[in-house]
């Protein structure tokens, strides 16, 4: 399996769509899981729910994560993955239309790595996920994977 | 008194010494020009100086010291106080009398100075009796000399009458042998001129025995001697004519066989004896006398050493005492004329005069200065009673007489003030205060008294009474509540708005103890007041004072200390506001400040909860708004990246059309 998996936790299908139009253009070929709620992508993390049994140690590389998702808020899975000593170092990129300075100082506060808004022009936004993955998966140093539960 | 007055003197005896020194070496040195001529006169110049500078007693000393001098100095024998001619005293008398002249009647010298003609403070007659006196001891004094002198002219006389008697026997004896030396040589030569002191014997020994005889007629001694001078002198010379006639008619053997019989020389050794025993006789006496004469004059010398020594004396001393008591008179006199002056001088300086008042005739005395101050030209009328009751002012003149009348009828001193002349423009206050003299029966007969102008004191007190008017309308008048207290904490002054702001009413404040008006203050603020009174300020922006009736008053105050003239501290100045009315206030408006803020905080709330409707509103309004933007932008370009071919340019250009829009819409 590929181990750099990204985390799409998007509910706008549209959206969706364009990332994954996007990814391409930017030369990622990572394989792109998407959750279209909160919940969702909390029961994938934890293997609970829709993907209860799932193998939680096969942790994505890169979450990207919109704020405004049916069910579970963004910022709620935000703070459940930092709580979690086995998601707490993921990498959490929070990508949503949201511009709302109380977003980003929540997201932040609860330990986000980045903060992308948007943009309505595709080729920006196409633009914008290149740049995202090629920072995170390629450029950055991942964390260690597994934690010492100490 | 003492010390100047010590020295005072010792200058003026000084003086007196210094000018008889003066004229005596004056006169020594002039001695040789001026002979023994008048040598007292230079000192009676030195007496007149002495009076002249020193007064009387220095002028007594040196009418002293002159007589002294001239004794010793000039007056015959002269460097000794002997005397060889009793008629210099009067010399000496005369200088004393003209000293003591001088002394005591000082008009002979002109004199500038006042206080010595004062010497008419001693009566005439005791200068006169003091004169007489001084004359007539000087009179006993010279009587006793003139009778010693007398005396031991006589003794002298005496010694010189017997060196006579030896003289005039010696004499007798010489003329003797004269001739018979004389007869002697004729008989050996025969020559006549070996005769002549025979013949001179024969012509003078008769004068020579009649002498001797008057001579010792007052002594009985020699008379039975003088007898056998007779028979001898006769016999001898008789002895020596019969031999010479013997020669002359027998010649030389003749004469010679005589001279062998020893009969002359027999009567010649009688004579010589004879002779012998009167000068004997006379030297015993001679020498009885000589010894007299000693005594008498030591006598002499006495007399006159003591009598003039405590005649001098006498005129020292008297000159002293007369002197001292002269001085005193004139300290005394000086001292009433100076007290006069004062007095004077007080009164013109007081701007007071002097008034006497007879009660029986209503005649009055004024002196120079009441007529100015009752306004009348100087002696323009008899001053009386009348007189000055007209100088009166009328609206003064009842309540005057009055007091006067009073005073006049019960013996009591007068205490007068009243004012002067009726003429307008400003009124004159005088002021008469007076005692009464009372007559044998304690009736009062007179008043006597001063008169003074007090125009000014007077304006002065009207001055000072309005400025405490001022002061006490200021006081009054002041629109803030103030006290001011002494150091016992009564009272001195309060405003009327202190008496309105603590409710005093009618009750009176001045001279009362703070604590009694205000017992009810606390023990806190009497120690403030004691901190103040020892110099602090303090001072309160406001505090609760708890009337005795239970009522609560807010108090905003301030005390000070004020000072005397001499900077010590006389009391305190209390300045208060009543704040009740405004602290009441304030409660109010802090009431309405926290109500306020209440419902500040209410509407808050309610414009928080509004605002954040507006807010999710807004944000779902922005995140759901541009969510389908991009969809539009994102598809539009899929659809000409991936359908291109399929698309004519006029579907090109809607879509780019679509996207521009989409675009400017997410801007």
């Amino acid at each position: 399996m590929n181990a750099k998996r990204i985390l799409l936790v998007e509910d706008n299908p549209s959206d969706v769509g364009l990332t994954q139009r996007a990814l391409p253009k930017g030369r990622i070929a990572n394989d792109l899981v998407v959750a279209e709620d909160g919940q969702e992508a909390r029961d994938y993390l934890f293997g609970t729910g829709a993907h209860a049994g799932r193998d939680t140690s096969e942790l994505p590389s890169l979450i990207l994560l919109d704020l405004k998702l049916p069910k579970i808020h963004g910022l709620e899975v935000l703070r459940r993955i930092r709580e979690d000593p086995a998601t707490k170092r993921l990498p959490v990129v929070i990508l949503t239309t949201s511009k709302e300075e109380r977003d980003v100082a929540a997201g932040y506060d609860l330990g986000v790595n980045s903060y992308i808004t948007k943009p309505v022009d595709f080729q920006q936004f196409a633009e914008a996920i290149a740049n995202l993955g090629l920072y995170w998966l390629v450029m950055n140093e991942s964390p260690p994977k597994t934690v010492s539960p100490a | 008194m003492g010390v100047t007055d010590t020295s005072s003197a010792a200058r003026r005896y000084g003086t007196a010494i210094l000018c008889v020194t003066f004229m005596l070496v004056v006169r020594l040195a002039f001695g040789p020009l001026m002979g023994s001529n008048s040598p007292l006169l230079a000192f009676t110049l030195a007496i007149l100086a002495a009076r002249r500078f020193g007064g009387l007693g220095p002028c007594l000393l040196a009418t002293a010291l002159s007589i002294l001098c001239g004794l010793f100095f000039f007056i015959e024998p002269r460097f000794s106080f002997a005397i060889a001619n009793s008629q210099e005293i009067s010399g000496l008398v005369l200088l004393a009398a003209f000293g003591i002249f001088t002394g005591l009647f000082p008009g002979i010298v002109p004199d500038p100075r006042p206080q010595e003609r004062r010497l008419a403070g001693i009566p005439l007659l005791r200068r006169m009796a003091l004169l007489a006196g001084t004359f007539f001891a000087l009179l006993i004094l010279t009587r006793i000399l003139y009778v010693d002198f007398q005396r031991e002219q006589k003794r002298q006389s005496w010694v010189t009458h017997s060196y006579q008697v030896m003289v005039e026997i010696r004499g007798l004896r010489s003329t003797l042998e004269d001739a018979e030396t004389g007869q002697r040589g004729y008989l050996l030569t025969g020559d006549e001129t070996y005769l002549e002191p025979y013949r001179l014997a024969v012509r003078i020994e008769q004068s020579f025995r009649l002498s001797l005889r008057k001579l010792t007629a007052d002594n009985a001694g020699p008379r039975a001697i003088l007898d056998d001078v007779d028979q001898l002198v006769p016999a001898r010379l008789a002895s020596l004519r019969a031999t010479l006639e013997l020669r002359r008619k027998g010649g030389i053997e003749a004469a010679i066989g005589r001279l062998r019989t020893g009969y002359g020389k027999r009567i010649m050794d009688r004579c010589r004896v004879t002779l012998g025993a009167l000068e004997g006789n006379e030297r015993r006496l001679l020498e009885t006398r000589s010894a007299e004469a000693q005594v008498q004059a030591k006598s002499t010398y006495w007399t006159l050493g003591f009598g003039g020594s405590s005649m001098l004396l006498l005129l020292v001393v008297a000159g002293v005492v007369i002197d001292r008591d002269i001085q005193n008179r004139e300290r005394a006199r000086q001292a009433l004329r100076c007290s006069q002056e004062r007095l004077r001088m007080a009164l013109h300086a007081a701007n007071a005069g002097a008034w006497e008042w007879d009660l029986r005739t209503n005649a009055n005395i004024w002196s120079e200065e009441i007529w100015e101050l009752y306004g009348l030209p100087p002696h323009s009328c008899e001053p009386s009673y009348e007189a000055w009751r007209r100088v009166v002012h009328s609206d003064d003149r009842a309540r005057a007489e009055r007091i006067l009348g009073e005073a006049a009828c019960e013996g009591t001193d007068i205490d007068l003030e009243f004012r002067v002349g009726d003429q307008p423009g400003p009124q004159h206050w005088l002021m008469a205060r007076g005692q009464p003299l009372r007559d044998a029966n304690g009736k009062p007969e007179r008043f006597a008294g001063i008169v003074m102008d007090i125009t000014r004191r007077r304006e002065a007190e009207e001055a000072l009474r309005e400025r405490e008017r001022n002061l006490r309308r200021f006081t009054d008048a002041a629109p803030v509540a103030i006290a001011m207290f002494d150091t016992q904490m009564r009272y001195l002054a309060a405003s009327q708005r202190y008496r309105d702001d603590y409710e005093i009413g009618p009750r009176q404040l001045i001279g009362r103890g703070h604590y009694d008006v205000f017992p009810e203050i606390p023990e806190a603020w009497r120690e403030i007041h004691r901190r103040c009174l020892a110099g602090a300020v303090e001072r309160n922006v406001g505090e609760p004072f708890l009337r005795a009736d239970g009522t609560e008053q807010w108090i905003r105050w301030e005390i000070q200390t004020w000072r005397q003239a001499d900077g010590s501290i006389g009391g305190i100045v209390l300045f208060s506001e009543d704040i009740t009315a405004q602290k009441q206030a304030e409660e109010r408006i802090l009431q309405l400040h926290a109500e306020l803020e209440q419902r500040v905080v209410e509407r808050t709330e309610e414009l928080q909860a509004s605002n954040k409707e507006l807010e999710a509103f807004a944000y779902s309004v922005s995140h759901d708004l541009r969510a389908p933007l991009r969809g539009i932008d994102g598809w539009s370009l899929a659809l000409l990246e991936d359908y291109a071919p399929q698309l004519d340019e006029n579907a090109k250009e809607y879509l780019e059309r679509v996207r521009s829009e989409t675009q400017r819409m997410g801007c």
